[in-house]
């Protein structure tokens, strides 16, 4: 899987993870790269 | 044109309806001896002597048969897909442009699974630029999205939150073979989003009707800046850009319809048919774009708005 961190609001008040270009979890941009960076850890 | 279903005949009407000049008799017409009897109509005349005019009542020499939906196409969830692609954009996503894609599906999967449904954009390049209907199976949502140069506007829906409509109360399990909610009795559900362009909110601008029934809660939207593209590249099954991702959808899919604007609930209605899955050009075809049937085995949409091809995926037969 290839995960991204993008802005889901313009705003960017909200971000989102995309996995394979497909949104799976949002939050703050913080949040969001702490939810990959748990994913990968985990597949290491 | 059919014969009329009562009061007079004339002998003219038939021999227009048989393509016959001159001398005309009912009897050979009767037999085929003009031209074959068409039996796609629903009303023919009876072959066998004495021949009466009022066995035309009602015949239609140029019906068409009936709709026999004969196959669907499966994505397994691995590699799969349908594409499409074209130089001339069939229509365009803008924020003046209706749409409203409906379809058909029936989730495979026996474990958790997203599923990119159906995405079409301007570039296979990458995803930033496509309008799509996607799965995301760990918030349990069904994605209605406009995305132009990554700036979102959308609508994501529970499935859960609309239980009404979909018949699946919980977030877990997932939306799976083993979970597909209310369907009919052969396990599909239509899907149809609608996407009213002058709304000026992601949540104004979408629809979704699960079978017939509107969804009424949104877990979230977005409104973000939506630039005008063309839709050249289309793709179900899998993103856009991609080949074998997370998403590849594990799913079967069955008359996908893309109109170029917004169907009432009563024409969803309509198109559900009763939980027959149905083709459109017998129920709404006002607006219709294109379709894809599969009953050809192939990949090809109904007026021929794209070049399409199956990428691995399978043509099943019903």
């Amino acid at each position: 899987m290839e995960y991204s961190v993008e802005p889901y609001l313009e705003d960017k008040s909200v971000w989102e993870v995309l996995e394979d270009s497909l949104p799976v979890f949002w939050g703050t941009e913080e949040e969001c790269h702490e939810y990959v960076n748990n994913i990968t850890n985990n597949e290491l | 044109m059919a014969i009329t279903s009562s009061g007079q005949i004339k002998f003219s009407e038939l021999r227009t309806e048989l393509n016959q000049g001159g001398a005309f008799s009912i009897a050979t017409a009767a037999e085929g001896g003009y031209e074959a009897i068409n039996t796609n109509s629903a009303s023919t005349p009876d072959a066998d002597a004495p021949h009466a005019i009022s066995e035309w009542y009602g015949y239609d020499h140029n019906a068409a048969p009936a709709y026999s939906n004969t196959k669907f196409y499966r994505n397994d969830g691995t590699g799969d897909y349908v594409n499409g692609t074209t130089s001339t954009s069939p229509f365009s996503i803008s924020s003046s442009q209706d749409l409203t894609v409906s379809m058909w599906v029936r989730p495979q999967n026996t474990s958790t699974q997203n599923h990119m449904m159906i995405n079409f954009g301007n570039t296979n390049a990458n995803g930033n630029n496509r309008m799509f209907i996607s799965y995301t199976a760990n918030v349990n949502r069904i994605l209605t999205r406009y995305r132009s140069n990554s700036v979102n506007f959308d609508v994501q829906w529970a499935l859960h939150d609309n239980s009404t409509a979909t018949g699946i109360s919980s977030s877990t399990p997932a939306w799976s073979a083993n979970n597909r909610g209310n369907t009919n009795s052969d396990g599909w559900i239509m899907l149809t989003m609608t996407y009213d362009a002058s709304q000026g909110s992601g949540s104004n601008a979408f629809d979704l009707y699960w079978n017939t029934t509107a969804f009424t809660s949104q877990a979230t939207s977005a409104s973000g800046t939506r630039t005008t593209m063309d839709a050249t590249k289309l793709r179900i099954g899998e993103n856009l850009h991609l080949t074998d991702s997370g998403g590849n959808a594990y799913m079967d899919f069955d008359e996908i319809k893309i109109y170029n604007r917004v169907l009432s609930a009563s024409e969803i209605s309509t198109l559900y048919n009763s939980g027959t899955i149905a083709d459109s050009s017998q129920t709404v075809s006002s607006g219709l774009i294109t379709e894809w049937t599969f009953d050809g085995g192939n990949a090809n949409d109904s007026n021929s708005k794209y070049t399409g091809s199956i990428v691995n995926g399978t043509t099943v037969n019903y």
